[in-house]
C-alpha cells in the first residue's frame, strides 16, 4: 500500500495514497474572513472552491515555510454520512511517497490526549512515521461550516 | 618629743638651768636680806639699847655712891663738889635715856622704858627734895626714900638688860638658822643644776651626735660613689632638714650622673658614629680624588675626540654633498615610478570592470539553475501524482508505477546537482566580490603610494636644499668643535687642582680621624669613671 509522505517541523507523517487526489505546488488561497487560523482560505481546483487547510499550523500553531518543498495535497474521502469531501492541505517536505504494509501501524497508546486525526504508527531506517486520517482532519463544528448543505447559498 | 628641734632641745635645757639657777640665786638673796635685817637691827638697836642700859646701871650705881658721899661729906666744899657731881651725873643719865630712847622698837621696850623714866623722874624729884639736907638727916631720908626707889630702878634697869640682851640673842639665832637653811638651799640647787646639766647635756649629745653619725656614715658611701643609699631620719629636727637636703641634693646628683653617664655611653656611640663617618669621607676624598682624576682623564679625551670631530665633520661636509647629489637621483627615479604606478592604477580598473562582467555572468548562470530548479520540482510533483495514480489503477498501473519512481529520481538528482552548480555560482560570486574588494583595495593602495612617493619626492628636495644649506653650518659645528677642545683642556687643568684639594682633604681627615680616636680615648676614660658610680634601679 502507498502513503504519501510530508513532515511537520522534524518529524514525518504519512497520508493514504488512495485518498490523494492530487500534489500542486504551494498557491495562494482566497482568504475567507471569519474562519479559525489553521484555514487559510479557498483554493480554486478546476472551478470548485476547496478549503486550505495549513497542518502545520494546526499541528504546532507555526505556518508552513513558504519552501519550493512545501506542497498542497488535495485529498478527497468520505465522511462518517458517506458523503465525498475534497480538502486541501498544505505541509512542508511533500515529496516521496512510502510503499508500506497497513499492518506494520500499530497503536501508539497514548491517542487518548492526542488530535482524533492522528492515527498508528509505524518505524523504518529514518525512524518513526504516523498515520495522519484525513477525514479526522475537521472537527463537527469546522466541518458544518465548511460544508453547509445544497440548497443553503443565497 | 620627735619634733622637737635641736635649737628648740638647747634652749630649754639653757631655761631650764637658769630657772633652778635663778631659784637658787632667790633662796640665796632671800637669806641675806633677812641676815642683813636681822645683823642691822642688832647694830643699831639691840646693841646700842644694851650699851645705854648698861651704862645707866653704872650710872644709877654712881648716883647711888654720890648720894651716900655727900651725906657723908662735912666740909661745905665738899658738899658743892659732890652736888656738883651729882648733877653732872644727872645730865649724863639725861643723855643716856634719851639715847635710849632712840633704840626703842617694840611696845613691850617703850612699855619699860616709860616705866623707866618715870621711875628716874620720880627719884630726881625726890632727890632735889633731900639734897639740902645735910648729916643725919640726910642719911635717914636716903635710907627711908631714896634706897626703894634705887632698889626699883636698878630692877627696872635689870629688866631692860634681860629684855635687850634676849632680842641679841633671838637675832643671832635668827641669822644662824637663815644662814643654814640658805647653804642647804645653795646645796640643793647645785645637786639639781648638775642633774639637769648632766641630763639636758646627754640628750643633746644623742640628738646630735646620732643623726651626725648616720650622715658621716652616709657621706663615707658617696664618696665612694654609692649612690643607691638614702638617709632615713625619724625626727623632724634640723637633721631632717638637712637629711631631706642631703636626699634632695643625692637625688640631683643621681640624676645628674645618670644623665652623665647616658650622656657618655651617647657621646662614645656619637665619637663612633663621627668616627666612621670621617673614615667614609676620607674613602669618599679618597675617591673624589680618583675620579677627579679619571674625569681629568676623561675631559682630555674629550679634546681628543673634539679634535678628531673637527676632522669627521670635515669628512661629513664632503659625504652631505655627495648625498645632495644622490638625492637629485633619488628625485628622478621616484618620478618614473610615479608614472609607473599610474599604470598599475589603470591596469586594476580595467581588471575591476572584468570583473564586474563575470560577476553578472555569475547571476545568469543562477537565473538558469533557479529556472532547472523549478522544473525538477514540477518534475517531482509530475511524478507523485503518477505514482499515485498508478497506484490507483492497481494491477495495471504497476509499470507505470516504476517509471514515476525513475522519473522521481531523476527530479531528485537534478535537484541535487542544481543545489550544487548554485552552490559554486555562489562561491564564484563571492570570490569575485572579494576580487573587486581586493582590487579597490589594491588600487587605493597605490593611490596612496604614489602620494607617499610624491610626498618623498618633496621631501627628497627639501634634503637637498638643507644639505646645501648644511655647509656654514659645518663650518661654524667646526669651530664650536675647536673652542670644545679648548674648553675640555682647561677643564682638565681645573680638575687636576680639584684632585689636589681632594688631596689636601684627604690628608685633613686623615688628621681629624686621629682627633676623633683622641676623643674616643678620652670618652672612654670619662665613662669608666663615671661607671663607678652606683645609682639606685
Amino acid at each position: 500500500m502507498l502513503f504519501l509522505s510530508f513532515r511537520i517541523g522534524a518529524d514525518r507523517y504519512v497520508l493514504d495514497a488512495a485518498q490523494v487526489e492530487r500534489v500542486l505546488p504551494l498557491l495562494e488561497a482566497k482568504a475567507v474572513p471569519g474562519l479559525p487560523p489553521a484555514v487559510l482560505g479557498l483554493l480554486d481546483y478546476h472551478g470548485r472552491a476547496v478549503p486550505l487547510i495549513d497542518v502545520c499550523l494546526l499541528a504546532t500553531g507555526r505556518p508552513t515555510a513558504g519552501m519550493m518543498s512545501s506542497r498542497v495535497i488535495l485529498v478527497r474521502y468520505a465522511d462518517e454520512a458517506g458523503r465525498t469531501e475534497t480538502l486541501a492541505l498544505c505541509a512542508e517536505q511533500a515529496t516521496g511517497t512510502i510503499e508500506r504494509d497497513p499492518a506494520d501501524f500499530v497503536a501508539t497508546g497514548v491517542e487518548a490526549g492526542t488530535p482524533a486525526y492522528l492515527g498508528p504508527v509505524a518505524a523504518d531506517e529514518e525512524g518513526l512515521v504516523q498515520w495522519v486520517r484525513a477525514s479526522a482532519l475537521l472537527t463537527p463544528e469546522l466541518r458544518a461550516m465548511l460544508f453547509q448543505p445544497a440548497g443553503a447559498p443565497p | 618629743m620627735t619634733n622637737v628641734t635641736i635649737r628648740q632641745r638647747i634652749l630649754a635645757s639653757f631655761l631650764a638651768m637658769l630657772v633652778v639657777l635663778s631659784g637658787v640665786a632667790g633662796v640665796a638673796y632671800y637669806g641675806f636680806v633677812v641676815t642683813e635685817r636681822e645683823a642691822d637691827m642688832v647694830e643699831n638697836q639691840t646693841v646700842p639699847a644694851l650699851s645705854a642700859s648698861l651704862r645707866m646701871m653704872a650710872v644709877w650705881t654712881e648716883a647711888h655712891s654720890l648720894l651716900r658721899a655727900l651725906a657723908l661729906e662735912e666740909t661745905s666744899t665738899g658738899r658743892d663738889q659732890t652736888l656738883e657731881l651729882i648733877r653732872r651725873n644727872r645730865a649724863t643719865l639725861d643723855g643716856l635715856i634719851d639715847e635710849y630712847e632712840a633704840t626703842l622698837d617694840t611696845e613691850a621696850d617703850r612699855r619699860a622704858f616709860e616705866a623707866l623714866r618715870n621711875a628716874t623722874d620720880a627719884y630726881v624729884a625726890t632727890e632735889e627734895a633731900i639734897l639740902p639736907r645735910s648729916g643725919t638727916d640726910l642719911r635717914d631720908a636716903i635710907r627711908s626714900q631714896m634706897e626703894p626707889q634705887f632698889t626699883r630702878i636698878r630692877a627696872q634697869l635689870a629688866e631692860t638688860v634681860a629684855f635687850n640682851q634676849k632680842q641679841a640673842t633671838r637675832s643671832t639665832q635668827t641669822i644662824v638658822s637663815v644662814v643654814g637653811m640658805a647653804e642647804i638651799g645653795l646645796l640643793a640647787g647645785f645637786v639639781i643644776a648638775l642633774g639637769l646639766s648632766v641630763l639636758c647635756g646627754y640628750l643633746l649629745f644623742r640628738a646630735v651626735a646620732v643623726p651626725l653619725a648616720r650622715l658621716m656614715a652616709i657621706v663615707q658611701l658617696m664618696r665612694t660613689g654609692d649612690f643607691s643609699e638614702r638617709l632615713a631620719l625619724p625626727a623632724r629636727d634640723e637633721f631632717g632638714t638637712l637629711a631631706d637636703g642631703f636626699n634632695a641634693m643625692a637625688n640631683e646628683l643621681t640624676t645628674l650622673i645618670g644623665h652623665i653617664q647616658k650622656s657618655g655611653i651617647q657621646v662614645n656611640t656619637s665619637i663612633t658614629e663621627i668616627a666612621a663617618t670621617s673614615k667614609e669621607q676620607q674613602a669618599t676624598a679618597s675617591e673624589i680624588a680618583a675620579t677627579t682624576t679619571e674625569i681629568g682623564a676623561t675631559a682630555k679625551e674629550i679634546a681628543a675626540t673634539s679634535n678628531e670631530l673637527v676632522r669627521t665633520m670635515g669628512e661629513v661636509s664632503n659625504v652631505a654633498e655627495h648625498a645632495a647629489t644622490l638625492a637629485g637621483g633619488g628625485q628622478t627615479g621616484l618620478a618614473r615610478m610615479e608614472a609607473t604606478m599610474r599604470h598599475v592604477m589603470e591596469a586594476a580598473a580595467a581588471i575591476n570592470s572584468r570583473l564586474a562582467v563575470l560577476s553578472e555572468k555569475a547571476g545568469n548562470i543562477n537565473q538558469m539553475v533557479t529556472t532547472i530548479t523549478k522544473v525538477a520540482d514540477q518534475t517531482n510533483i509530475l511524478s507523485l501524482n503518477a505514482a499515485i495514480e498508478a497506484e490507483k489503477a492497481g494491477q495495471y498501473g504497476r509499470g507505470f508505477a516504476v517509471v514515476a519512481t525513475e522519473i522521481r529520481r531523476l527530479a531528485d538528482q537534478t535537484a541535487a546537482s542544481t543545489y550544487d552548480i548554485e552552490q559554486m555560482v555562489k562561491d564564484i560570486q563571492s570570490a569575485v566580490a572579494a576580487g573587486v574588494m581586493g582590487m579597490d583595495k589594491f588600487s587605493e593602495e597605490v593611490r596612496r603610494g604614489m602620494l607617499d612617493v610624491q610626498e618623498v619626492g618633496g621631501q627628497l628636495s627639501q634634503i637637498i636644499h638643507q644639505v646645501q644649506g648644511l655647509v656654514p653650518r659645518f663650518e661654524l659645528a667646526n669651530e664650536g668643535m675647536q673652542a670644545q677642545a679648548t674648553g675640555a683642556e682647561q677643564i682638565s687643568e681645573a680638575l687636576s687642582q680639584l684632585s689636589e684639594a681632594a688631596q689636601q682633604t684627604v690628608e685633613s681627615l686623615q688628621q681629624s680621624t686621629a682627633a676623633i680616636d683622641e676623643l674616643n680615648q678620652v670618652s672612654s676614660g670619662l665613662r669608666s669613671s663615671i661607671s663607678r658610680f652606683r645609682l639606685r634601679a
